[in-house]
């Protein structure tokens, strides 16, 4: 997609959000109207913001607008992605240490580090380290998960 | 100022934060060496750690983390021709060249002494400097703080590569997001969709964390299948002694990095190249840089670790970070309870001077540390991506997490960070961002403050002396970006190849 379609998607976003403060503050009760003011003045701004970036999208020439180049490498990309969305929903389940141990192996295999060994090794190395500096030392509690009291 | 700086000073003096600052420093290294880690995320992921440790403890090894970041870079400049963090790309110039003639050795060693200087300048100037602003902030009122939060968004945005609009939409929005949960007048809950997690607004950790941190490691798995291999073995670098008349090109980038680290909107990547082509300039023999002249690595160096002290003047004083580690640091600071202004130099004087006299120490450390374990860094520069970007991520999931023990934070943080990537491959800047919500707060209640002294009356913002002066400044903040906006297609349209580095 080329920098200046870009823009102009953002531009309306913009005008959106935009639209979508300053009708909020009419929800506001009288008693904050500081709080209204403050917001109104962000969603005009923003208005404002939005109209200069779509105005100089529209002037500028799309032959000599930048390509944006979204994800460059998207087997990775989804992969990272989906491992650390999966990642985040096993953390309620089995715990942090756990689903830690299991991301680092399986996403750092998925990335491409074919020694085994020392994946593990490294993996298991940077836990203990979590679980001496964050458990141990700065007493910090970690999700335990629905299945963490079990396991 | 004496009665304070020996009490902190005392604080210094104790295992724990001697500790500290020698782990922040390791850490720092280690992360400013590896080609895309920064120092910025560094900061962002320690700052939970830090939380629940004492300030001054917590801010040493906040200061170590970026002063070794800041020299770590130079590592992987040298040694592999790719800077390990933006602001050591001027040290690539000669410090490459230097180690295929094989004398990686001896660029090691003047880079960690010309940054060693660097720092140590920029601590001092910071040391005599900073009291002197904060004494002048007391003066501040409302319609300040509100123009001060702006002022910070102003001298941000022009870091912003490309587009000025973007990056001062970037800011404002930071402060539209800001703007969700308690309003800091009246209290009124807003924009919350009745999840009560958002009540107390959104916290800038998450956000920090994920927008630093989540994106970076998106963006890296563009590199996963990259191997990097080092110009020289690592053994090979043996210390070398330092080459004479290096003093004045030291001494002069150090204090070049200093004021550009002063001026908001500049940062280390800028800092490093005007001192590396100063130097050039001035030379007799300027053929030789470029070629591999140590000459050309001190300059760069000693400049970018002159940024460090440099940068936390306006931060300390003002709340205003030139850069974007700066801006992590300043949410490392608040959620110490620490606002900028000059109650850091009176009230909490024992922990800021704590805090500037321990850059002296992480210097220190980062001296002796280059100057004999510069292979082992070396070794830890080329880990593959594979390993770094699950560690990474489990890393800012836990970092996220313990703040507030909250998994909902998590997911505040996996949004900020998936959103943060796109926007930034859209031009917006992250760093503006995350100024915008961290300022959000103070410059709503500077506003609403503000209105309510002048019975709504907008013209407070421009009648007092001070936010004269402050609009003066935030104009001539913007300006240049406009100019270099204009510039920009100018040369575009004489068909110039160009290309943008930012920090």
């Amino acid at each position: 997609m080329k920098e200046i379609n870009v823009n102009r998607i953002f531009a309306l976003a913009g005008f959106v959000l935009s639209g979508a403060l300053l009708f909020g503050t009419r929800q506001f009760p009288e008693r904050a109207v500081s709080a209204a003011r403050y917001v109104n003045f962000l969603g005009i701004t923003m208005g404002v913001l939005s109209l200069i970036l779509l105005l100089s999208s529209i002037r500028e020439n799309e032959r000599n607008s930048e390509r944006v180049v979204w994800i460059e490498s998207p087997l990775h990309f989804v992969e990272t992605l989906i491992g650390i969305i999966v990642y985040f929903v096993l953390i309620n389940w089995l715990g942090f240490f756990v689903s830690s141990l299991l991301f680092l192996i399986i996403l750092g295999w998925f990335l491409g580090y074919r020694k085994p060994l020392k994946l593990i090794a490294s993996s298991v190395g940077l836990l203990l380290f979590i679980y001496f500096v964050f458990v141990r030392f700065l007493t910090v509690p970690v999700p335990s998960g629905i299945l963490g009291g079990i396991l | 100022m004496l009665s304070i700086l020996i009490p902190a000073l005392q604080t210094l003096f104790t295992f724990k934060v001697m500790l500290a600052i020698l782990m922040g420093t390791i850490g720092g290294i280690i992360i400013g060496a590896i080609p895309g880690l920064t120092a910025t995320m560094a900061v962002a992921l320690l700052i939970p750690v830090t939380f629940g440790m004492d300030p001054v403890v917590g801010l040493s090894m906040m200061g170590g983390v970026y002063s070794g970041g800041m020299y770590g870079g130079a590592i992987s400049s040298i040694l592999l021709s790719t800077p390990g963090t933006p602001a050591a790309a001027a040290t690539t110039f000669d410090g490459y060249p230097l180690t295929r003639q094989g004398k990686g050795g001896l660029a090691i060693t003047v880079a960690t002494v010309a940054s060693f200087w660097g720092g140590i300048i920029s601590t001092f100037a910071l040391l005599l400097l900073a009291p002197l602003l904060a004494r002048f902030a007391l003066k501040f009122g409302p319609p300040e703080y509100f123009l001060l939060a702006i002022m910070g968004l102003a001298s941000i945005v022009t870091l912003t590569s490309g587009n000025l609009v973007k990056g001062l939409i970037s800011g404002l929005l930071g402060l539209i997001i800001a703007t969700i949960g308690m309003d800091p007048i009246t209290g009124y809950i807003r924009f919350t969709w009745g999840i009560t997690d958002l009540f107390e607004g959104v916290s800038f950790m998450p956000a920090l964390i994920g927008l630093f941190s989540i994106s970076q490691i998106l963006s890296l798995t563009s590199e996963a299948q990259i191997v990097q291999e080092l110009a020289t073995a690592p053994k090979s670098l043996k210390r070398q002694k330092m080459p004479k008349g290096l003093a004045p090109t030291i001494a002069r980038g150090g204090l070049l990095g200093t004021i550009v680290g002063i001026l908001p909107g500049a940062g280390a990547t800028i800092a490093a190249f005007i001192s590396y082509n100063f130097a050039k300039q001035i030379s007799k023999t300027p053929e030789k840089f470029g070629k591999g002249n140590p000459e050309g690595v001190a300059a760069s160096e000693s400049a970018n670790n002159g940024v460090v002290g440099g940068s936390l003047v306006p931060l300390l004083t003002l709340g205003i970070p030139g850069n974007s580690v700066a801006a992590a640091l300043l949410g490392g600071l608040m959620i110490q309870g620490l606002i900028p202004g000059p109650e850091l130099f009176t009230k909490h004087g024992a922990i800021t001077y704590g805090f500037i006299l321990s850059l002296f120490f992480a210097n220190i450390f980062f001296l002796i540390l280059g100057l004999y374990f510069a292979p082992l860094f070396a070794k830890v520069s080329t880990v593959s991506n594979a390993i770094l970007i699950p560690a990474i991520a489990m890393l800012s999931v836990i970092g996220s997490y313990a703040i507030n023990n909250s998994i909902f934070d998590v997911g505040l943080m996996l949004f900020f960070g998936i959103a943060g990537y796109f926007l930034h491959k859209a031009g917006f800047s992250l760093g503006a961002i995350v100024l915008g919500l961290i300022l959000g707060p103070i410059a709503e209640l500077g506003f609403g403050q503000s209105l309510i002294i002048s019975n709504g009356s907008p013209l407070i913002f421009f009648t007092r002396p001070i936010s004269i002066i402050l609009w003066i400044i935030i104009i001539l903040l913007i300006l240049p970006a406009f100019s270099g906006g204009i510039l920009k297609k100018q040369r575009q349209k004489e068909g110039e190849d160009e290309s943008n580095i930012t920090e």
